[in-house]
């Protein structure tokens, strides 16, 4: 009797447990299943399976697509549903680009499987256009993301030459570093697709000046080799300074993508909230839930410029403390975005949580920022001095291999500019070091913002000064070369670029809220006269 | 007379016709490896000096390499200070529904 009265006992509370979870687990399902009718309702001539894939989907994705118009929607759900489903997975933002891309590269995206797809929606949508109408989209399954974003900066006539070539050498191939890829692709089909040149002989190759390399590229490849072999290799340190460029390059890339899609969105949604506060009551309703549909797109945007950009602080070493658990944090505000359905508080409190997060991160990384540039210019003002002064003994060494005296006294007169030059961006470092780049007190958002529009005139001033310098000294070690090897070379001297005390003084806005002052770019200069003064620039 | 100006206007469509079938002549291919005549080891040793005189750098410059890295680093840092806050206001508040 008493086993019959516990048994009861434990059916009613598990019966009345079930009864209070149902309608907990019912409710994000619900609203999940009305977006999905939403989207059916507008279709109602699909298949019975495409509408069980779309019903797969995740909340997010069909907040997304029930806002679309019915072409729009038509154009997307024209896939078979075994490609539909290739889409379910992606990140929210994935799935939004995917939505954007132009019809037909979304039809040649679509034929890869679906990791591939992942990998290559990590990319620039023009960089994913590209790829999709050229030759690299029969070998993108074989290529890493990195890989792929190299081969799509070459143009259509040197991605020709990928006409019949075998993936495992494309990969190899893809392996160059940007800058000496665009310059490997401009060698002969016969020495780009040849097995017996490696990567890294066609990394030397394309050190190997103009004049002497046409000499090489006309003997088989075999003696080619032979001699590439003879050849230094390059400093591993050149090639680790490209790759980790390259990595700071693509995070910066989809920042600026996710960026623009998101200042996008975001006066969309403006648009909106004016349009819901002027409707009549009988549409408020409507209009509220695109203004919440709306609004999670502007967020998801958002997340994801952030997490871009942090990718490219990492990159440089300037990203604020504990940067991985930040992104974690982010990766999980999209997650919940995508998976679940979030009211209007909660999208409000999402909004407030980043904006709070995004203005105390991005001082600390500012403040970073300023403190590399510090360091970077202290060690290239120390470097550039040393050189100078060794400039001097080469100076020396070019009198005693025979250049002309008038030569020599030219070329001395000119080291003794750019030393001065030298000494007068030192002086005003220090300066700037004493006064406004002091960053050892508690600073407002503002006032770091003001010190960076500072830091980025000074930064860019120096930059230019010490390219002048370093094209003098690439000049010299061209005049070396030419004494030794007999051959000419112009006679025009590099002078220190002229930069006034008042190009150097920036009037600090009083606030920087009030004002539209911004700091400047820097602008890719390159001095003609060196060549390999060129790679700085890329 | 007019069958002269015929005559002489037909020639010159040949002419013309004619040179237009002539293909302009491409730039002249280089040779490929098979017709290269092949260098001998000495020559191959030759130029082998030759590229590496015409690459190398005198000794006082060692290390101009790590110096463009750095500048090239300075160049991205001063572009990394140009970026403002303005991905940190969405624009989402409470007033939005309201």
């Amino acid at each position: 009797m008493r086993k019959i009265v516990l048994v009861s006992a434990l059916i009613l509370i598990l019966l009345a447990s079930t009864a209070v979870a149902i309608p907990v687990a019912k409710a994000p399902a619900l609203k999940k299943k009305i977006a999905a009718l939403k989207v059916l309702q507008k279709l109602p001539n699909i298949s019975e399976e495409k509408k069980g894939v779309l019903k797969e989907f995740s909340a997010g994705k069909l907040r997304v697509l029930s806002v679309l118009k019915k072409e729009e929607l038509k154009k997307f759900v024209k896939f078979k549903p075994e490609v539909l489903r290739k889409f379910k997975r992606l990140k929210l933002s994935q799935f939004e680009k995917i939505r954007n891309i132009k019809d037909e590269v979304l039809q040649k995206i679509s034929e890869l499987p679906e990791g591939q797809i992942k990998k290559l929606v990590g990319l620039k949508a023009k960089r994913i256009e590209k790829i999709a109408k050229t030759a690299l989209i029969k070998h993108a399954q074989h290529l890493n993301r990195e890989k792929l974003w190299r081969l799509s900066e070459l143009g259509d006539k040197e991605l020709e030459k990928l006409k019949n070539i075998k993936h495992v050498r494309l990969d190899r191939l893809a392996r160059i570093p940007r800058p000496w890829l665009k310059r490997a692709f401009a060698l002969p089909k016969e020495i780009i697709q040849s097995d017996e040149i490696t990567e890294e002989d066609i990394e030397k190759l394309v050190q190997i000046p103009e004049e002497k390399l046409k000499k090489l590229k006309g003997l088989p490849v075999a003696k080619i080799k032979k001699v590439l072999k003879k050849l230094p290799g390059i400093p591993p340190a050149k090639r680790k300074y490209l790759i980790a460029k390259e990595r700071y390059l693509i995070a910066k890339e989809n920042y600026l993508e996710a960026k623009e899609r998101f200042l996008e969105m975001k006066e969309k949604l403006l648009r909106l909230r004016k349009r819901f506060r002027e409707a009549t009551p009988e549409d408020r309703n409507e209009l509220k839930e695109k203004l919440i549909n709306h609004a999670v797109t502007v967020l998801t945007y958002q997340i994801e410029a952030i997490i871009d950009r942090l990718e490219a602080l990492k990159e440089k070493g300037s990203a604020p403390e504990n940067v991985d658990a930040i992104i974690a944090d982010l990766n999980s505000m999209l997650e919940t975005l995508d998976q679940e359905e979030v009211s209007e508080a909660e999208v409000v409190d999402i909004a407030k949580r980043l904006k709070e997060l995004w203005i105390e991160k991005h001082k600390q990384a500012l403040k970073r920022v300023i403190e590399n540039m510090i360091a970077k210019l202290e060690r290239l003002i120390a470097r550039m001095e040393e050189k100078l002064d060794k400039a001097s003994e080469l100076i020396d060494k070019l009198e005693s291999e025979g250049l002309s005296e008038e030569k020599v006294a030219k070329l001395r007169n000119a080291l003794e500019k750019f030393q001065d030059d030298l000494q007068w961006l030192k002086d005003k470092f220090e300066e700037a070091k004493q006064t406004y780049l002091r960053l050892d007190q508690e600073l407002e958002p503002g006032e770091i913002h003001r010190i960076a529009v500072k830091a980025n005139r000074l930064a860019m001033i120096a930059h230019r000064k010490l390219m002048r310098d370093y094209a003098f000294i690439m000049h010299l070690a061209h005049l070396y070369r030419a004494l030794k090897n007999k051959e000419t070379i112009s006679e025009e001297i590099p002078e220190p670029a002229e930069v006034s005390d008042e190009e150097l003084q920036v009037i600090a806005p009083e606030s920087v809220e009030e004002t539209e002052t911004t700091p400047e770019a820097t602008p890719e200069t390159t001095p003609a006269e060196s060549p390999s003064a060129e790679e700085v620039s890329e | 007379m007019n069958a002269k100006i015929v005559a002489m206007l037909i020639a010159m469509v040949s002419v013309i016709a004619l040179l237009g079938c002539i293909q302009p002549s491409e730039e002249k291919p280089s040779k490929t490896p098979a017709e290269t005549p092949t260098a001998t080891p000495e020559e191959e040793e030759q130029l082998a000096k030759e590229i590496s005189a015409s690459m190398e750098t005198p000794s006082e410059l060692s290390g101009l390499e790590e110096i463009e890295a750095d500048l090239n680093e300075l160049s991205d840092l001063a572009s990394e200070l140009t970026e403002t806050e303005d991905i940190a206001e969405s624009g989402i508040d409470e007033s939005t529904f309201e």
